[in-house]
């Protein structure tokens, strides 16, 4: 995709999200949803806080169930993830896509969202969209790393000692999902907003008749 | 599911099939999910998720390091009281006469003369004060006290380089572990808990108390332990429970 | 645990029922003692292969690991299933 182009004739459509992106993105959502439903059922056998979640909504039917479940999809997800983040680091993607992330355009940004005039070009990431996406890697990856240490408090012991230890780990986890399910409603909610944005996430390249993205933002 | 509008280009039909089903297939795998759906009971899917487990026991038989001792707390950091979990409840525990008590031993050990208690204190004792975390998320710091089992199954010339060590317990609760961490040096046969005999509630007369694997892989009035290459199980690995089960 | 072994344990067990003292031994920590002179059915110390009657086999199992609709019993049919299981794996294994 070539940064510095203008508006140009859509002769052949042009690819806004590589295909490793793509099928990244929908094999996360796969694992991501393995890993939260089947996670809340093991939470719910000693929550840490007070409450539990509906059983209904819970996959695995009963405790080993989960454990099953959630140890089988794990690595789905870290396959997947490590997959995704060496392509973003290694092809340009991130540098391309997600960087730079300037402070005063995600202000402004959050300004412009009160007024209802967040920029969604397709295939150019606002700022807002930066942050968030750049976020919940990093979520991501807290989830992977509080997981590994409240499965081998032992083995894996000075990495539970960075979050105090294995009930420490169990609350990062916990809040690190609560950050990725929040993440999950606000994209979803944005995709319905702007339905435009799905089909290129499956099939790569712009609607017939879409203009190829002008200058990046942010 | 498929829309016909002759008045729109062949693309758009594409699009909205495409768009429909993706919905639909999205929503159909979300309940497909839920527990209690008949997917996830589906009989392929189950022996996938019994056969991801057998894989972990594997990948974690490999992370597993037998130096690694599992950290220790100070007397302060012990969780009182500490929890009493079991298949029953507090009032059923099966009560072990000492006197009568035999520790039995089977299968590929050299001398598999039974013990009485007598003998059974009589060996060499060390303290730890480690954190039990049981497999439902909880965990609580405890003191045991008790002879390392590394020690004892060499004493009764077990042959270590057999695959698995197994235990048979006076509720009729059976599990077994690796031999690997059968030898872990923080593995103990333990005869007391907080200084004081192992109460009937924590086990009495004999419990392993094992630091590197949860609390279900820590069987307690343990009545037999047995050397074999035949892969025992356990009451609830059989059922569902990963078997390694290594912290 | 070797077939033979277990039968004479049995014996053993129900031989020791009739003589055994009703009092724990000095071995037992003190303020375990009431709970550990618990009276089975009959008046007489709860010997390990006896465990069976004093629990109810019908009930469900009161802890987070259980599956909706299992039963106490469940480990006691399973621990013999598994028993015999074992014990003609193992008797080859000694040949």
């Amino acid at each position: 995709m070539d940064p510095g182009s203008t508006l140009s004739p859509p002769a052949t459509r042009a690819t806004i999200h590589p295909l490793v992106v793509r099928l990244c993105h929908w094999v996360n959502l796969f694992a991501m949803l393995l890993m939260i439903l089947s996670g809340w059922r093991i939470y719910n056998a000693s929550p840490i806080f007070p409450f539990r979640f509906p059983g209904d909504i819970t996959l695995g039917g009963w405790l080993a169930g989960a454990l099953q479940w959630h140890f089988a999809a794990m690595w789905l997800l870290v396959v997947n993830g490590m997959a995704y983040v060496l392509y973003g680091a290694f092809s340009g993607h991130f540098r391309r896509s997600l960087l730079p992330l300037r402070w005063q355009a995600v202000v402004q940004e959050f300004v412009n969202l009160f007024h209802g005039k967040v920029s969604h070009a397709l295939g150019v990431y606002n700022p807002l969209q930066r942050l968030a996406y750049l976020l919940v890697i990093l979520l991501g990856v807290a989830l992977v790393l509080s997981g590994l240490a409240i499965w081998k408090p032992v083995q894996f012991q000075e990495l539970a000692a960075l979050m105090g230890g294995y009930e420490g780990a169990r609350i990062v986890h916990f809040v690190a999902m609560a950050g990725v399910v929040g993440f999950i409603v606000i994209h979803v909610c944005m995709v319905m907003l702007v339905p435009r944005t799905l089909p290129p996430m499956i099939t790569g390249h712009l609607p017939r008749g879409a203009r190829a993205p002008t200058a990046k933002g942010g | 599911m498929i829309v016909l509008r002759d008045d729109l280009p062949a693309g758009q039909i594409e699009r909205i099939e495409r768009r429909v089903f993706l919905k639909r297939g999205l929503s159909m795998g979300l309940l497909a999910l839920l527990g209690g759906c008949e997917v996830t009971q589906n009989g392929s899917v189950q022996r996938i998720l019994r056969n991801m487990s057998q894989w972990n026991d594997r990948a974690q038989g490999w992370l597993f390091d037998p130096n690694k001792l599992a950290p220790t707390y100070p007397e302060s950091a012990i969780t009182k009281p500490f929890p009493f979990n079991a298949y029953y409840g507090e009032n059923e525990v099966p009560i072990v006469a000492p006197e009568s008590y035999r520790l039995e031993l089977g299968g590929l050990i050299r001398n598999r003369q039974p013990w009485t208690l007598q003998e059974l204190y009589a060996l060499p004792q060390v303290s730890q004060i480690t954190r039990h975390v049981c497999v439902e998320g909880w965990s609580a710091i405890g003191k045991w006290s008790g002879t390392p089992f590394r020690e004892f199954l060499q004493r009764v010339g077990a042959d270590l380089s057999a695959k698995y060590v197994g235990f048979i317990c006076a509720d009729n609760y059976y599990t077994s572990i690796d031999m690997a961490s059968a030898l872990h040096p923080q593995t103990q046969l333990s005869f007391k808990y907080g200084d004081q005999i192992l109460p009937a509630k924590y086990g009495f007369p004999m419990k392993l108390r094992i630091p590197t694997k949860l609390g279900f892989k820590n069987p307690k009035h343990i009545m037999a332990i047995f050397v074999t290459n035949t892969y025992p199980g356990g009451y609830w690995e059989d059922q569902g429970y990963n078997w390694f089960s290594g912290l | 645990m070797s077939a033979k072994r277990a039968t004479k344990c049995r014996y053993l067990a129900v031989l020791l029922l009739c003589i055994a003292p009703l009092d724990r031994a000095a071995l037992a920590s003190g303020d375990d003692a009431a709970e550990n002179s618990r009276a089975g059915a009959g008046g007489t110390v709860i010997m390990p292969m006896e465990y069976q009657k004093s629990l109810n086999m019908d009930e469900p199992m009161p802890t987070g690991m259980a599956k909706p609709g299992m039963t106490k019993g469940d480990v006691k049919s399973s621990a013999e299933r598994k028993k015999a299981e074992m014990e003609e794996m193992m008797r080859e294994e000694m040949k």
